[in-house]
């Protein structure tokens, strides 16, 4: 029990010796302390390679062959645009009329005249008896011809009456000559009057003689008489015989007649038409056609029922047979409407722009008098629809296959305006499978950042293509407006292509499943451009805020300095200079340079203070290539009133405006060529419990 | 929040830099306020269970009950140590002794100057700190702790070490950069990274006899040999190796390049969600002999630890490497883009994230305890005063035990019996220290022994705690003992 008694008051003593060993070491609560703190920070280190923004916006910047930057950008389609119901053709509707033309009538025999010698000598002889002396005398005989059958009266064109005369007398006839005479009509308003008159001359006993009538031009009636006139020279010893007489044989012609009030026969006539094509895009040689048809108004004007047989002679049915198609009882002022389908027709006109169409016409017989003329017309309206061609063999004349236009957009930096661009060029990259000649028209229309607008039509023959083998192409269209339109800086181009197939010279076959696709059209600079002028790159301003307030104060209060370091490496051949503006708003990050002459208490700022961080062109040799880098190394000192720019509390716009110095001549951008922009930040802080500590 | 947290890492700092120690440990168990009071110079003053610790052979060491039960304690040591800061360095610089003010009238101001002088204190090797912890408890089994008996002639212990610790080793650039920011155009090592950390138990069986060699009869009265069979278990984990260029300061952006390699056992889970457990199980033996002089003064005792010691680290075994790597860093990178894409770290296991380490091995590894040899001496002076001597070498390193030769001596005086108190230096081995220590007790009774208070203070780098680079504290609040 000693031992715990001892324990417990020990324990006593012994917190004591702890206490004291402990307070020998002075122990006392850590306090934050301040110091100077330096935070260096890399900001930035672009190095900027012509051929790596180019293949950043590899949609319109390229590097060619020869390394050096082109504009060089595409509208793709990739669209096939097919021939399809684009090879049509309307024929060029018309109307036919075709006259009678002439009206033939059959030619007749008249019946016989016999005129005794009793009424030439004008005395009774007895028959049998010898007459010693018969004296020359004159004498007129008038004999009325029957009338012509079927005949009221008749306008002749062409046409005569045969007269044979044989002399029966014992006597010798002279100046013997016969009159056609007209009794005339006057139903018909027809006058009386001679027609013609036939000569004969001297006819010896026992002989003949024979002459015609002449009815061209003239106008009859059915009711004709014919005189005969002349002497008989004296006859001595003349034996009378009872049947001795002048014979007169008449035939009439066939006739051709303008006008008749007849029994007419049946006429025919025919005629052969065509319908034009409007124009020659489409010139056939042989042809299928899908779809299609023609009308016709068939107009009887002539006084007589006929019937009319029409053909297309160049059109083929599906069978091989022709197109035909017959009118008939088509009375007289009559319209009749036929249609030829056309469709699976073969087509293979003599002209190649022509749809050729025939008629023939036949009138049936009139069985009693009509009156009619030789103007009397059949009248044929052609009505005409589009013919759709399944396959032509022929040529084609710029027949347009249009294709959707494409719209591209290129992202052209902003502040380029003073760029001068290369010559430039346009290329097709297109496949044909159309095998004619063709070209593109290209419509293209621009538009720039500002609104302005400009346009440009290329056309280009391009080569026949294979329906079987298509074949790709690349066009080179020579534009001397294209490098002027490019220069423009267009941020949206619209591409309008149009094919135009066929050249209207090579003969060649096309089908509607024939097509060409537009893959893309390219347009390319050269590698070479001039900046006309010094060019200021602004790109957009950039707001920032430090929201925390709290910060914002800790910051400011335990900022002391800072500072900007920079190093640029320019090895473009072109003068660069770098700023960086800070404003309070963004239309004034790149305003006047007085904005920012010592103006940080209004929250503008721009380092370096004066001026830029200016770096000039790099070596150039002969071609114009850089060989050596401009280097600019600078450290710019900020107080804490430039830093505090960028804690103002209702945040700061911030941009970096690039200058580019003008060329002096045109300069080429090579890939390798690069611009290096190394940045960085030394800020002096105080560290203290104020910093540190979140109140 | 921060204000918080700094005064926890200022705690934590006032630990570490805050007074001693030089440790050499070699077992699990051979740390308790006694032996650190006397600067570890208890080879040969150790008896009973703790010889297990020490030397086994000194169980056969007259002085010693035939049977020692530590039956119930309470107390526990701590190590925490560093290379670099003094205490005076903290007290002058992050406490309110700092009296200097910036040019913008803050206060506790530390100058470019001081700045020079706060990273002149870290060796080039980089700033090492070390954390251990020993726990002392027994409510009948007792932990750091063991029964001692006899069968026969033979004297025997059962004894029950565990330690666990934790070092670590970081470069001066690191603090450099705390301290001062960075420069451009400047490399900075802050890929150098060692450290270990353990945790550690032994069952150790031990027997000792008594006997006399015919040629030390004429100089000495006793002389003992023993030896213990200890079977050790436990969790592990290493740096076997680290590099990279660091961390690389140019205006053109910052490059960063550090990796480790580690390795461990006992911890199941992924890399950054660990739970401990059991990782490795080793046999081990140790040898020795003690003597005590004719006129009884003095104590001889040479112990080999860990002499023919395996340890299989085989359970949740995984080697890893952790790596980060990071390129063209500049603020602008941070702004727009995302962490993982700042890095270089590639998606390895090709889940969607970021990967920082890869484990390259599951295989299990072998990784000793430090051999070490202990020869002691002790001498009674006169009744009240004990002087101690000590050396040390081990023969690797690892485990919180540095290779390097070490010497101790200590005094413990006793005005009263109850009422030691003790001195002890060291040289050598990790570093130099000195430690104070006393004791209330033992108090004797029948069968019993109590200790109600025993305390030690070990300050490491220097022998005033002012200037002393680490310290090293067991308490004990209460032993009771049968015996």
């Amino acid at each position: 029990m000693d031992a715990v008694k001892k324990a417990v008051k020990s324990s006593r003593l012994g917190a004591l010796l702890v206490l004291g060993v402990l307070a020998g070491c002075e122990m006392k609560m850590p306090q934050i302390p301040s110091t100077n703190f330096k935070i260096s920070i890399p900001v930035a280190n672009d190095r900027t390679t012509i051929g790596t923004e180019a293949a950043e916006r590899a949609d319109f910047l390229k590097i060619d062959d020869q390394e050096l930057l082109t504009l060089d950008f595409q509208a793709e389609f990739e669209s096939r645009a097919s021939v399809g119901n684009r090879l049509r053709v309307r024929p060029t509707s018309n109307t036919f009329a075709t006259a009678l033309g002439t009206i033939n009538l059959p030619g007749q025999n008249l019946p016989d005249i016999d005129v005794k010698m009793n009424d030439i000598i004008g005395q009774d002889l007895e028959s049998g008896a010898t007459v010693p002396l018969i004296p020359a005398s004159e004498f007129v005989v008038e004999e009325e011809l029957p009338g012509l059958v079927g005949v009221r009266s008749l306008t002749i064109s062409e046409g005569e009456i045969r007269i044979d005369m044989d002399n029966g007398l014992p006597l010798t006839l002279t100046n013997v000559s016969l009159t056609l005479k007209d009794r005339g009509d006057g139903a018909l308003d027809i006058p009386a009057g001679t027609i013609d008159v036939l000569d004969l001359g001297t006819i010896a006993s026992g002989a003949s003689a024979s002459g015609s009538f002449s009815l061209a031009g003239r106008q009859i009636s059915s009711r004709l008489d014919i005189e005969v006139t002349g002497s008989t020279v004296e006859g001595q010893d003349v034996v009378i015989d009872a049947d001795a007489a002048l014979k007169i044989r008449s035939s009439m012609s066939d006739l051709t007649l303008e006008k008749a009030f007849a029994v007419i026969p049946p006429q025919e006539f025919s005629d052969s038409q065509v319908l034009a094509f409007p124009d020659d895009r489409i010139q056939i040689t042989g042809a299928n056609i899908s779809e299609g048809g023609l009308r016709f108004n068939v107009t009887n004007q002539i006084e007589i029922i006929m019937e009319i047989e029409l053909r297309l002679d160049d059109l083929k049915k599906p069978d091989g047979t022709g197109q035909v198609f017959v009118i008939d009882q088509l009375k007289p002022g009559a319209v009749r409407e036929i249609a030829f389908d056309l469709d699976g027709n073969r087509f293979e006109p003599e002209d190649p722009l022509e749809l050729q169409l025939s008629y023939s016409v036949r009138t049936a017989d009139s069985g009693e008098p009509v009156q009619i003329y030789s103007s009397g017309e059949v009248k044929i309206e052609a009505v005409t629809e589009d013919l759709v061609f399944s396959r032509i063999e022929g040529k084609l004349n710029r027949v347009s296959l249009p294709v959707d236009p494409v719209t591209r957009s290129v992202d052209f930096p902003a502040g380029l305006d003073n760029v001068a661009l290369g010559a430039a060029s346009v290329s097709v990259n297109l496949t044909s499978g159309i095998g004619f000649r063709s070209s593109i028209d290209l419509d293209i229309q621009g538009t720039n950042s500002k609104g302005e607008t400009g346009s440009l039509l290329i056309s280009e023959v391009f080569q026949r293509g294979d329906p079987d083998n298509p074949i790709s192409l690349v066009l080179e269209p020579p534009s001397d407006e294209l490098t002027a339109f490019l220069n423009l800086l267009p941020t949206q181009i619209t591409v309008t292509p149009t094919v135009q197939m066929g050249d209207g010279e090579g003969t060649e076959v096309i089908e509607p499943s024939h097509w060409v696709q537009i893959d893309d059209v390219r347009f390319v600079t050269q590698g070479i451009f001039q900046l006309k002028n010094d060019t200021q790159i602004e790109p957009d301003p950039i707001f920032q805020s430090f929201k925390d307030d709290q910060y914002r104060d800790q910051i400011r209060s335990n900022l002391d300095s800072a500072a900007v370091i920079t190093m640029i490496e320019n090895h473009l051949p072109i003068g660069v200079r770098v700023s960086l503006r800070i404003a309070p708003n963004k239309e004034d990050v790149y305003g006047s340079d007085a904005l920012f002459s010592g103006n940080e208490a209004a929250g503008y700022l721009q380092i370096p203070r004066d001026g830029a961080f200016e770096v000039g062109a790099g070596e150039v040799d002969s071609d114009g290539r850089v060989t050596a880098s401009t280097t600019s190394h600078q450290r710019i000192s900020l107080s804490d009133d430039e830093m505090l720019v960028f804690l103002r509390e209702e945040g700061v716009y911030t941009g970096v405006l690039v200058e580019l110095d003008k060329t002096p001549g045109e300069v080429g951008l090579y890939g390798s060529d690069f611009i290096q922009v190394v940045a960085g930040a030394e800020i002096f802080l105080e560290l203290n419990e104020d910093l540190i500590s979140k109140k | 929040m921060q204000f918080k947290v700094l005064s926890v890492l200022g705690v934590l700092a006032m630990i570490i830099i805050g007074g001693c120690t030089g440790r050499a440990f070699a077992v699990p168990g051979d740390v308790n306020p006694r032996t650190m009071g006397l600067g570890q110079a208890y080879t040969a003053l150790a008896r009973g269970p703790e010889s297990a610790f020490w030397n086994p052979a000194n169980l056969a060491l007259s002085g010693s009950s035939d049977v020692h039960w530590d039956l119930f304690r309470v107390g526990i040591s701590l190590v925490a140590e560093n290379n670099s800061f003094a205490w005076t360095t903290y007290m002058d610089n992050f406490t309110e002794n700092n009296k200097n003010v910036s040019p913008n009238g803050t206060p506790y101001y530390i100058s470019p100057e001081d700045k020079i002088d706060l990273l002149g204190d870290i060796p080039a090797e980089g700033l090492k700190i070390n954390v251990d912890i020993d726990p002392s408890v027994a409510l009948g089994i007792p932990i750091n702790g063991g029964v001692a008996f006899s069968i026969g002639e033979i004297r025997s212990a059962v004894s029950i070490g565990l330690n666990a610790g934790v070092e670590a080793e970081l470069s001066r650039d690191m603090f450099d950069l705390f301290l001062s920011g960075n420069e451009f155009d400047k490399n900075y090592a802050i890929s150098d990274w060692d450290g270990s950390g353990w945790a550690l138990g032994t069952i150790n069986f031990s027997a000792a006899r008594a006997f006399m060699p015919m040629q030390l009869k004429p100089y000495l009265s006793e002389f003992t040999a023993g030896g213990t069979f200890k079977i050790s278990l436990g969790s592990y984990g290493e740096v076997m190796e680290s590099g990279g260029t660091g961390l690389t300061s140019e205006l053109s952006g910052f490059a960063l390049d550090s990796y480790l390699v580690t390795r461990s056992a006992g911890f199941s889970g992924s890399l950054n969600k660990p739970k401990p457990g059991l990782g490795g199980l080793g046999f081990g033996l140790d040898f020795g002999v003690a003597a005590v002089t004719k006129d009884r003064k003095a104590t001889i005792s040479l112990g080999f630890l860990n002499l023919l010691d395996t340890f299989s680290w085989s359970m949740d075994a995984r080697q890893d490497s952790l790596f980060v790597g990071a390129s063209d860093l500049r603020i602008t990178r941070f702004v727009d883009e995302e962490i993982s894409d700042v890095l270089d770290n590639e998606d390895l296991d090709g889940v969607g994230e970021t990967d920082f380490y890869k484990q390259i091995s599951d295989e299990a590894f072998s990784r000793s305890l430090p051999a070490m040899m202990r020869l002691g001496v002790s001498y009674q002076v006169i009744p009240k005063l004990m002087v101690v001597g000590n050396y040390d070498q081990a023969f690797s390193s690892g485990f919180g035990v540095s290779s390097s030769p070490r010497l101790a001596g200590g005094v413990e005086y006793r005005l009263v019996d109850w009422f030691p108190t003790r001195i002890g230096l060291s040289l050598g081995g990790r570093s130099n220290g000195a430690s104070v220590g006393f004791a209330f007790g033992p108090f004797l009774m029948p069968s019993m022994r109590f200790i109600l208070l025993d305390f030690a203070l070990f300050t490491r780098g220097g022998f005033v705690p002012g200037v002393a680079k680490g310290t090293a504290l067991s308490l004990q609040l209460v032993r009771i003992d049968f015996i």
